[in-house]
């Protein structure tokens, strides 16, 4: 099954949560699991789970298309048609020319249409890169996307069908998708037609109104949708509030626990680098859970 | 002058700092803060006192086919590029409107004038007066919209229409190094990188600062948050020296998570603690050198 690790807000711990469930599967209890990171913006699964990786296999996604102004043909400011269709704000004038803003620009062949003299051509760039990483035995897949692309739900759809293919060819059981921060594009791809969703939330205002965020966008997509709490005795009070509030089961809370920025520090997951740790404790019992009820290994 | 809080990775506290630093600023200055975060905006979080000053729904284009019209050539169909029309015979052309990104396209290119201009809303912007020399503006998207990177760039252009009433916008970044963020770096004046002393930070700090420096030369600054966990301190700050990059250290207290849990400005819950102190010395740089 595809199972993706999600939160409204950043940093409140996707990426603690599905490496430890990746090692916890893989590692403790034999479940081989292939694990992605959809998080194409600021990829972290990998250096999670460890420092001692390599790379099995990379390939280049190469599907931007980006507009570009022949300054000789253009007629310049008598005309400005492209700047009037554009809808993204990508044309600019500089000087006394229109200029395309790669970053806004989605290639969608607007402005060519209008301009009179055929002075806009179009060019493809790099959207990202996609590895198969081995991080000791466990299989991750990441995500890069070019700095300043725009296509980030689209490269999201392609680390999940290349984690299914792998998942396939090592005849592994399950897929633990750690997604982007919010609600946007490539949350959306990380959600459609996934099986099941825990969103890791903190008992505090800003963590839970992006839970919110993400429980009404998961009922949307029809995806299932639990939580895990995380530094629960931040707030005790409001950590008992959270099931109600998102109208969601919650499986399991997790302290905060030093243990647990001292194993980011040496880049291994909790439960390997401390697993006797109050954390550890915690954390154990809710990765079994996971494990045995709600993926059903 | 345009100030950019980022920093590629997740909960490392820019929100954090971007609030506070304006609500600092204000003290001495007129500010803007600008959240562009529209996927969670949590910045007015802290300034629960504000007075709306407007706010307006963010439409997009949408195609609306006028059947009557329409000859099912096909040719808005071949030239959509996210394949968001379909001709299903016996219906029409049918808009899948999920994949629509509003670039207007296919009426460009339709001979028979047979579609309509319509709107999808995707969001929401407002204005917020905080306290007397600070306003807030923030941009949030709709739920089920993709359209986060033009919802982005929409919130900067209604900002910077009215930069010239305040000193300093301070711009709130979502977490990521994508188009949207981008856009926001591209009109900046000074970039401040937030982030926390584990390996994940510096990773993601990297990446961002490759996105800061594709956009051309600027000033840039960082902030190590969380400084004194107990993770990778010296390495970080080895990290930013080496590159030449002033950096400031805000220390990991229980003052700095109170403030956050009551959703205030640490100027106002701890004026006194060192966690004040400390982004008052980021103030105080940021005024001396600006």
């Amino acid at each position: 099954m595809e199972l993706v690790v999600v939160s409204g807000k950043g940093g409140t711990g996707k990426t603690f949560i599905a490496s430890n469930l990746l090692y916890y599967l893989n590692r403790r209890v034999g479940i081989p699991s292939v694990g992605a990171d959809a998080d194409v913006e600021a990829p972290d699964l990998v250096l999670a789970l460890g420092s001692g990786y390599r790379i099995e296999k990379c390939f280049e996604v190469r599907e931007s298309r980006k507009a570009k102004i022949d300054s000789n043909k253009c007629l310049g400011l008598t005309c400005l048609e492209c700047i009037r269709v554009c809808m993204f704000k990508a044309i600019d004038v500089v000087g006394d020319r229109p200029v395309v803003i790669e970053e806004n620009c989605e290639g969608c062949t607007a402005c060519s249409i209008v301009c009179k003299t055929n002075a806009i051509t179009y060019y493809t760039k790099l959207t990202g890169k996609i590895c198969l990483y081995r991080v000791d035995t466990v299989p991750i897949i990441s995500g890069d996307l070019e700095v300043g692309e725009r296509n980030s739900g689209h490269l999201v759809y392609k680390v999940r069908e290349f984690a299914k293919d792998v998942c396939r060819e090592l005849e592994c059981k399950h897929i633990v998708i750690d997604a982007a921060a919010g609600i946007g594009c490539p949350v959306i791809s990380s959600l459609v037609g996934a099986d099941k969703a825990i969103i890791v939330v903190e008992p505090t205002p800003q963590s839970i109104e992006g839970a919110l965020r993400i429980r009404k966008l998961a009922k949307f997509m029809n995806v299932c949708t639990y939580a895990i709490i995380n530094k629960h005795d931040l707030n005790e009070e409001l950590s008992k509030k959270i099931s109600d509030m998102l109208d969601v089961e919650v499986l399991g809370m997790v302290p905060y626990d030093y243990a647990a920025v001292k194993a980011y520090a040496n880049m291994q997951p909790l439960i390997a680098y401390d697993p006797y740790s109050e954390a550890s404790k915690h954390l154990l019992k809710v990765l079994e859970v996971i494990a045995f009820s709600v993926m059903g290994s | 002058m345009i100030i950019a809080v980022g920093g590629g990775k997740g909960g490392v506290g820019k929100t954090f700092i971007a609030a506070n630093l304006a609500y600092g600023l204000s003290m001495y200055r007129k500010v803007l803060l600008v959240d562009v975060d529209v996927e969670n905006p949590s910045a007015k979080v802290l300034f629960k006192n504000s007075k709306s000053i407007w706010k307006r729904s963010v439409v997009e284009f949408r195609p609306r086919i006028n059947s009557s019209r329409c000859r099912l050539c096909g040719l808005c169909v071949d030239r959509c590029p996210e394949n968001a029309l379909v001709h299903i015979p016996g219906k029409g052309i049918i808009l899948i409107e999920t994949l629509c990104s509003g670039c207007g396209v296919c009426k460009l290119v339709c001979p028979n004038e047979a579609i309509e201009s319509s709107e999808s809303i995707n969001g929401w912007i407002e204005l917020l007066s905080a306290r007397s020399s600070l306003d807030v503006i923030y941009g949030e998207l709709i739920c089920g919209s993709r359209r986060n990177n033009i919802l982005i760039i929409e919130t900067l252009y209604e900002a910077l229409k009215n930069s010239n009433k305040y000193d300093y916008l301070v711009v709130d970044l979502p977490p990521g190094t994508g188009a949207g963020i981008a856009s926001v770096i591209r009109r900046s004046d000074i970039v401040i990188i937030v982030t926390e002393p584990t390996p994940l930070g510096l990773s993601d700090t990297c990446k961002f600062l490759k996105l800061v420096s594709k956009l051309g030369d600027r000033k840039v600054i960082a902030v190590i948050n969380k400084w004194g966990i107990g993770g990778i301190e010296d390495k970080l700050a080895m990290f930013f020296s080496e590159k030449g990059i002033r950096f400031f250290k805000v220390p990991y207290s229980y003052e700095a998570i109170e403030s956050y849990m009551y959703s205030k400005p640490i100027f106002e819950t701890a004026p006194q603690s060192i966690v004040a102190s400390s982004v008052l010395e980021i103030i105080k740089y940021l005024i001396q050198g600006t």
